[in-house]
């Protein structure tokens, strides 16, 4: 989409990229897209940018007179924050990698506060994850296609007031799930290779699953995919274990 | 109405059932095999004692029930306590830390004319720092209009919507079938 005359209102693109080359006086709001600024380009409200990036007009200064989010995208706000430093084109790989290691250090350190607050439910979803991976997958796969169809459906067919809710509710349980089923993964995977199931062990399991599993997504390439498929994974393994809630039966003799 | 002249007492028919010796008449047993109202009582009382019986057996523990109980008990208060238990993933999630600062740290401590060491180690980490919060709070300001603008987007491609709440009922069918296979199979 290329934007080539004045736009009076804000300009929304979905699975598109957008070059801005004219005034646009709203918000520009793009979803699974790059977005490019010509000479004449600028915004007056708020860019947006949800799994695509920025690129300004060389030797110029963003033309965006409010804010520019691109959520997942914390690199470009810390370049931003680093204008004032000596920049140097070579020195961005370290810069990458400090802030993977530092993602990495922070799903560390939630994975062990989930283990220090719900230890049993964590080992539980470990358990369950253990005794039947089949299903933790298949509830993975279609967890994940639920989510994303019930917010496409409710944004498409409900009202804004009852959509926006609903929409980040459902992202809310989806990052929730991700989490607590993260954590159970690195636990079991430590438990596995340490052979031990032990609680008093739990924690070093923890750290070692962490260890596996986060050191394999730093490889390049191979290491998203490893990522994304434990994280679909994870989101099954928080369902089908009713996030580790134990469910007590009573069985009758005949 | 019994129409026994000689009603068995309840404490001999539970006797009698369990095959103990009569407290009160030591004959209740023949006299009971040949009377149907006392016949009756000790059948009772011996479906009685079966079904007691039936409530005081054990039933079969599973096979692993220890190591299960173990494996999924919850950390004690002492174990909670002792720093040596969680050292692990505390050092691991720090050394980690560390090291993604000095990344950072390291590309910008080459000027010389920074005021100091520590002065251009630090700027990073505050710009760090101050972009953490600036994208949380950028996320949570600007998460609701953007969303809003997607509904708007996708309102007018209504098909899309009606596809979505279609291919919803299966999947959402799906994932309770997984469920319920997964309950059952605990």
């Amino acid at each position: 989409m290329v934007v080539s005359q004045k736009v009076p209102g804000r300009v929304v693109a979905v699975a598109a990229d957008v070059r801005i080359e004219n005034a646009v006086a709203g918000d520009v709001i793009v979803w699974g897209g790059d977005v490019s600024f010509g000479p004449g380009g600028s915004v007056a409200g708020n860019l947006f940018v949800v799994g695509g990036t920025v690129l300004g007009v060389p030797g110029r200064t963003l033309p965006v007179a409010g804010t520019v989010a691109t959520p997942g995208t914390l690199l470009q706000v810390y370049l931003s924050e680093m204008k004032r430093a000596p920049w140097e084109p070579g020195a961005l790989t370290p810069v990458v990698w400090g802030l993977r290691l530092l993602a990495l250090a922070a799903w560390l350190a939630i994975a062990t506060a989930l283990l220090y607050f719900f230890g049993s439910p964590l080992s539980r979803a470990a358990e369950r994850a253990e005794s039947n991976w089949t299903a933790a997958l298949t509830a993975g796969v279609l967890g994940v296609l639920t989510i994303f169809l019930a917010a496409a459906a409710a944004l498409a067919l409900l009202p804004s007031a009852v959509a926006v809710p609903v929409a980040l509710l459902l992202a809310a349980a989806a990052v929730v799930a991700k989490l607590f089923g993260m954590g159970a993964l690195f636990l079991l995977l430590g438990q596995k290779l340490l052979e031990s199931f032990s609680p008093a062990r739990r924690p070093a399991a923890l750290a070692l699953g962490f260890a596996v599993l986060g050191g394999l997504s730093l490889v390049p390439i191979a290491g998203a995919i490893v990522w994304s498929a434990a994280s679909v994974a994870a989101v099954g393994v928080a369902f089908v274990s009713r996030f580790g809630y134990p469910r007590f039966r009573i069985a009758f003799g005949g | 109405m019994n129409l026994c002249p000689r009603p068995l007492d309840p404490i001999d028919a539970e006797a009698v059932a369990s095959g103990a010796e009569p407290p009160f008449a030591a004959d209740a047993a023949v006299h009971a095999a040949s009377c149907e109202p006392c016949g009756a009582a000790v059948e009772r009382a011996n479906g009685l004692l079966r079904a007691l019986e039936g409530l005081s057996q054990a039933p079969v523990p599973m096979a692993d029930l220890v190591r299960r109980v173990t494996r999924l008990r919850t950390f004690s208060r002492r174990e909670r306590r002792t720093y040596a238990l969680w050292r692990g993933p505390v050092l691991l999630s720090g050394g980690l830390a560390v090291a993604g600062f000095a990344l950072l740290v390291g590309p910008a401590v080459t000027a010389g004319e920074q005021a100091g060491l520590g002065a251009a180690a630090l700027a990073p980490i505050l710009a760090f720092v101050r972009a953490l919060g600036r994208s949380a709070l950028d996320l949570a300001r600007l998460a609701p209009p953007a969303l809003d603008a997607l509904a708007d987007a996708l309102r007018s491609e209504r098909p899309l919507g009606l596809a979505a709440l279609l291919l919803l009922a299966p999947t959402a069918f799906g994932l309770t079938r997984v469920f319920a296979r997964a309950r059952s199979r605990r």
